[in-house]
């Protein structure tokens, strides 16, 4: 990871169903000069990861279509192994955060979170 | 001549000369008595004499009788002749189709002359009827209406009736058709029934003529009404007290006559039913002793209602129609009734068990007794016992008279005694069925809810075309602080709609440029909007108020639309029901909503960015009114998945504008279960009030 860590402009990809979540995060890794790339439910987030292999990746878990796990799963599988996964929810439920733990993601983050706790997690394996 | 006499002579003869011819021989070979023979000759010549003349005679006899044979055909009509002098026609058609016979009527009626292919007409008709014949199992009717054209005669109609003929082998020989012209009896039928057609026609007409009366009238009466409540509302003067109270009773009466004249076109019209449901006897007692004790204590009257201890407490009847009953007899008896008593007794006929529960409603009063002339003609139309009573007390002389078509339609009866010097009496005698099932409480239809329990943020939209009512509304919601949005037509309210949303919508019925039916179903289906929406109509037909709910109505109002009827419409539909809520004040102080935002949070999420918190407060705006509206739909139809769900995003949402307090409430909420919509509402409510102060606090920092 720490490869990228001089580069100006990593990308971040985000997947999150909610559009004040998505717009306050955007807004706060753009001022960092993070280039973020959004989806706004899984199914646009499989589609989007296609085509584009960010750096780091910020899934919430419950959202339409495909869950954050499938997004998890897809990346884990088919994208890359090392690609760090932020997981959010708001739901607490052990279960969920345990199985996106096995399937490969890294972080974990209860919603509602403050920014600057995002921005360490993403500085930490942005460097 | 008599031939069996002849016959019998004859006969005689025969016999005698036969043994007269034995005699000689019976001598001779018995008796062995020897017998001369000039004597044999004699007898023999005697005996031959005998034969001759014995011969003669019997020819004599067949010739006259082969005479007899000869005459009968000349001096008896045939079987066939008889038939010629029948009036209907009478066919043989034989099994090849042919007509073998026709008489006379038959010919004429044919008109075989004029038009022969009348024949096969015939013949035809007689071959379905021939195959159907031999058809054991399925014999067509032996009986059919044919109709016969002609150049000469117009138009006719002939019923024609057929037998089958079989000969001794069961083989079906020939038919016998019997033809009689109904062309006169049809002509009559079709001029009834076109009479008949004209007169319903007339009547449906008239039924429409008197809704569209009905709506022009009661239009402007509803501002007439309206604003006589509004002035009545203020701080009045004594006279014009007294000028107030005359506008409202003027125009109650004229409501009344017209609800009156639509009740009888309905009557006429056959469109009147009733809706028996189980109905409590109190309820019916209290809502006549309601209407008629303000009118008695006028004048001077005293009213009683008494109930036998016997009398079911719960039957099958239509409430309202009863009570019209009862209040139309009572006002009667208000009318002619000066001073004294005026009784409602209930009793119940326990003559035949079996005939089931009969009721007797009895209505007492003290007024001057009517003559027995007048009093036969007291259930007519406009029968006024006396012009001058009615005169004074403002009636239309109708309500007795739908009274007796209502009581008919019950099934039961009515009619007034009078008795001397004591007043009249009016008994109805009604059958019913008992009900087992308690009348549903009707307390709360009744209950009205204060105006202060109004949230002053609801919005509301007037969608209304006549200026004077769209008045009258705005001043009723004015008592509520609710100032509504007004609109002049359907169209006008979608183009707003598309813009804003509001928490409740009054929609006129019949507006210039789109109408309210339509309005309605362009909003439940094209907008997509579940606002309710209350029809203010002034139609009263039967049916309108399905009509309206049909459309995608939430409620009905029927216009003159009373103050206190907002009350439990606004009670209703308003956001919250909760009676504590303390009226808001039209302006909010500023400082509200501090203790919504979490202003820390809210300052780490923005990095002090104001740019930030506008666009995202833009952002919640937008979803607002969704999520709203589906909250409290899914609480309403208790969808517990689809609430979860919806607070569940809801809830990121508050906490990305820093309310966090507002999305651990609603995550309570969430996962409440409890099968009362009505707290859940409450809670809801409460929880946008929050939200909106909130955002108060929110643009107040962006302003």
């Amino acid at each position: 990871m720490n490869e990228m860590s001089n580069t100006p402009a990593q990308t971040i990809f985000i997947a999150e169903d909610e559009a004040l979540i998505l717009k306050m995060m955007t807004f706060r890794l753009q001022k960092q000069g993070y280039t973020v790339i959004t989806a706004v439910d899984g199914r646009q987030a499989l589609d989007l990861l296609q085509s584009l292999t960010p750096d780091l990746i910020i899934t919430d878990l419950m959202m339409p279509y495909h869950s954050g796990l499938e997004v998890i799963e897809y990346v884990r599988t088919s994208l890359s192994a090392s690609i760090p996964v932020i997981v959010l929810s708001a739901s607490g439920d052990e279960s969920i955060i345990q199985k996106a733990h096995s399937l490969g993601a890294n972080e974990y983050m209860s919603k509602p979170f403050l920014p600057n706790e995002l921005l360490e997690r993403v500085k930490k394996h942005l460097g | 001549m008599q031939n069996s006499t002849t016959r019998r002579i004859i006969l005689a003869v025969f016999a005698v000369s036969i043994l007269l011819f034995a005699i000689p021989h019976f001598y001779e070979n018995i008796f062995a008595v020897s017998v001369p023979a000039g004597m044999r000759l004699l007898i023999d010549a005697f005996i031959f004499l005998l034969i001759v003349s014995l011969l003669y005679t019997f020819y004599q006899h067949t010739r006259h009788a082969d005479y007899l044979i000869s005459q009968v055909p000349e001096r008896q009509p045939s079987g066939t002749q008889y038939l010629d002098l029948l009036p209907e026609g009478v066919a043989i058609v034989d099994t090849e189709q042919q007509i073998s016979y026709l008489n006379q009527a038959g010919k004429a009626l044919l008109d075989l002359a004029a038009a022969p292919d009348n024949a096969r007409l015939l013949s035809d008709w007689t071959a379905r009827f021939c195959a159907s014949c031999t058809g054991v199992n399925d014999p067509s009717p032996a009986e059919e209406t044919l109709l016969i054209d002609s150049p000469v005669t117009p138009l006719r109609t002939l019923l024609v009736q057929t037998r089958p003929l079989f000969d001794a082998h069961g083989k079906l020989v020939q038919t016998i058709t019997l033809l009689r012209d109904t062309s006169e009896i049809s002509r009559n039928e079709i001029e009834s029934k076109r009479v008949q057609k004209l007169a319903e026609q007339a009547l449906a007409e008239r039924e429409i003529f008197l809704a569209n009366i009905s709506h022009d009238i009661r239009t402007p009466l509803n501002a007439i009404l309206g604003f006589s409540e509004l002035l009545d509302q203020r701080k009045t003067e004594p006279d014009d007290r007294t000028y107030l109270e005359g506008i409202r009773t003027s125009g109650t009466n004229l409501l009344a006559l017209i609800n009156e004249l639509l009740d009888l076109s309905r009557i006429e019209s056959g469109q009147l039913t009733l809706e028996p449901r189980p109905v409590l006897l109190d309820d019916i007692v209290q809502a006549v002793a309601a209407e008629i004790i303000p009118k008695a204590r006028r004048k001077n009257v005293q009213y009683r209602a008494q109930v036998d201890p016997d009398v079911p407490s719960v039957f099958m009847a239509d409430r309202l129609r009863l009570t019209q009953v009862l209040l139309a007899i009572g006002t009667h008896a208000i009318n002619f009734t000066d001073e004294g008593l005026i009784t409602l007794t209930v009793q119940q006929r326990t003559a035949d068990p079996l005939q089931g529960t009969h009721l007797l409603f009895t209505i007492t009063d003290a007024g001057n007794d009517i003559a027995a002339d007048k009093l036969e003609h007291v259930f007519d139309r406009f029968g006024r016992v006396s012009d001058q009573a009615m005169y004074r007390s403002g009636g239309t002389g109708l309500g007795l008279n739908i009274a007796r078509s209502l009581v008919a339609l019950m099934g039961g009866t009515i009619s007034a005694e009078s008795h001397s010097e004591r007043g009249t009496s009016f008994c109805v005698g009604l059958p019913v069925d008992r009900a087992d099932t308690p009348a549903p409480v009707l307390t709360q239809t009744t209950r009205t809810m204060r105006p202060r329990s109004i949230p002053a943020q609801m919005t509301v939209l007037l969608v209304e075309d006549n200026i004077l009512n769209q008045k009258v509304m705005a001043g009723y919601l004015n008592r509520y602080q609710l100032k509504p949005t007004i609109v002049n037509n359907g169209l006008e309210a979608i183009e707003v709609l598309k813009d804003r949303s509001f928490d409740l919508i009054f929609m006129d019925i019949q507006m210039p440029i789109m109408d309210g039916y339509l309005a309605t179903e362009t909003i439940r289906q094209q907008l997509a909007l579940t606002t309710p929406i209350v029809a203010m109509t002034a139609y009263t037909m039967a049916g309108e108020r399905e009509r309206c709910l049909l459309a995608g109505m939430n409620d009905y109002l029927s216009k003159p639309i009373h103050m206190h009827q907002l009350d439990n419409v606004l009670a209703r539909f308003m956001p919250t029901p909760v009676s504590s809520y303390e009226p808001t004040k039209p302006t909010k102080p500023v400082a509200m909503g501090t203790h919504v935002i979490d202003e820390d949070f809210l300052n780490e999420l923005m990095d002090g960015d104001d740019e930030l918190l506008a666009e995202m407060v833009t952002l919640f705006l937008q979803d607002l009114p969704t999520y709203r509206q589906t909250l409290f739909d899914s609480a309403e139809q208790q969808d517990h998945a689809l609430f979860k769900q919806t607070a569940h995003k809801f809830r990121s949402s508050l906490n990305s504008l820093a309310m966090l307090n507002t999305a651990k409430s609603l995550k309570v909420l969430e996962t409440d279960t409890t099968p009362d919509p009505l707290a859940k509402r409450i809670q809801l409510t409460s929880l946008f009030e929050e939200i909106n102060d909130g955002l108060t606090f929110l643009q107040n920092r962006l302003a």
